[in-house]
């Protein structure tokens, strides 16, 4: 079982449409695609359905294995997605200290889902490089750095390679880290600037596809669907497949999977 | 009330290039970030961390700087010297939570 991280050290960069759309992507391409919900604000669903303020989910205290593994939803054929679970504000604090008293609390639930069967996890996490981004990136053998085409989104490179490099390129199993610029249009040219100077900056990390904005999502979410229900021809689904190709081929040229890496046995490393 | 016009009407000036790949070229023939400070800003950042790989995103501090525990004018490091050109801005620190702090020289 592989474990994808999709992370941002800005918020609002579309993480978690990436996370539905890509989960769903890589489902249909038939691997087994789980899409775990990381952030408190619990939106990850209403991609898929799944109506505000629902309770169920990853963030449960006290959870077992088969306790996570029911949670799991299926709204739609292909995809599989474990919510957060709505939480209130005196639950996440406490859930948060419990959190902190325990670096691999993250890594110990994620790993309940091991013998699922799982191909790829993705985790869609909060923004920010606090204690929920750092455990997931720990949990992860593979890193997406989803960024907007802007300065302030750019000014953040800097400290999201260095939390990459402190974080996961230390682990000897993990397949690598990525850049991927969101809702970019590239009609305007800062925004082919930014793109243009991430590239020559960072060129072992930045994907050369990017994936255009496109107000067809925003309705698409409006309406509880991903953009494949009236959208399917959409450019985001197009770029989106490159970067689950991407995907696929780093974890193709990685380690070789073991029981290791497959989450049985032994730890995940 | 206005319709706009499809993507295939509108002309290559209106509606600019949608291909990236079609503009790369165009892209590498120019500096990208040289309009904009901030995106030259942190270009330096990125630059400053391949040469010093080990050491994150803080940037050598200033020579003259005595943030560091020097005084105002002590010779700095040899990889402070190299990492600090004139023109450079002095960040002292870039995180999530920190702000960017910037004198010009």
């Amino acid at each position: 079982m592989h474990i994808l991280s999709l992370v941002s050290l800005k918020g609002g960069t579309g993480r978690t449409a990436l996370a539905a759309h890509l989960g769903t992507i890589l489902a249909q391409a038939r691997m087994r695609c789980l899409v775990l919900d990381m952030d408190p604000q619990n939106g990850l669903g209403h991609w898929f359905g799944m109506q505000p303020g629902e309770r169920i989910g990853f963030a449960r205290r006290g959870l077992g294995h088969e306790d996570l593994v029911d949670f799991v939803r299926r709204e739609q054929p292909d995809v599989h997605y474990l919510p957060f679970g709505a939480t209130t504000p005196d639950e996440l604090v406490q859930l948060e200290a419990e959190m902190m008293g325990a670096p691999d609390w993250l890594a110990s639930r994620v790993k309940l889902l091991a013998d699922a069967d799982y191909d790829l996890v993705l985790l869609d996490t909060v923004a920010g490089q606090g204690e929920w981004t750092r455990q997931a990136l720990r949990a992860s053998d593979l890193a997406l750095g989803v960024l907007l085409a802007d300065p302030a989104s750019y000014a953040t490179v800097p400290a999201l390679r260095d939390l990459l490099a402190r974080t996961c390129d230390i682990q000897p199993a993990f397949l690598g880290s990525m850049l991927l610029l969101n809702q970019m249009d590239a009609r305007v040219d800062l925004q082919r600037d930014v793109r243009s100077s991430l590239l020559r900056a960072v060129p072992d990390l930045a994907l050369q596809v990017t994936v255009p904005f496109d107000a067809a999502l925003r309705e698409a979410l409006g309406r509880g669907q991903t953009l494949f229900h009236r959208s399917p021809d959409s450019q985001v689904i197009e770029s989106l497949r490159e970067v689950a190709g991407a995907v696929v081929q780093r974890i193709e040229e990685g380690v070789p999977v073991t029981p290791q890496t497959l989450g049985i046995g032994e730890a995940h490393p | 009330m206005y319709r706009f016009p499809r993507n295939d009407q509108l002309s290559d000036d209106r509606l600019g290039p949608l291909d990236y790949r079609d503009i790369q070229a165009e892209e590498e023939h120019r500096s990208a970030s040289g309009r904009w400070p901030l995106l030259q800003a942190t270009d330096r950042i990125l630059r400053w961390q391949d040469r010093y790989p080990d050491r994150g995103v803080r940037l050598a501090p200033r020579p003259d700087s005595v943030s560091d525990g020097r005084q105002p004018g002590a010779a700095a490091e040899p990889e402070a010297r190299a990492a600090a050109p004139s023109q450079e801005l002095s960040v002292v620190s870039l995180s999530a939570t920190d702000s960017l702090v910037a004198r010009p020289a």
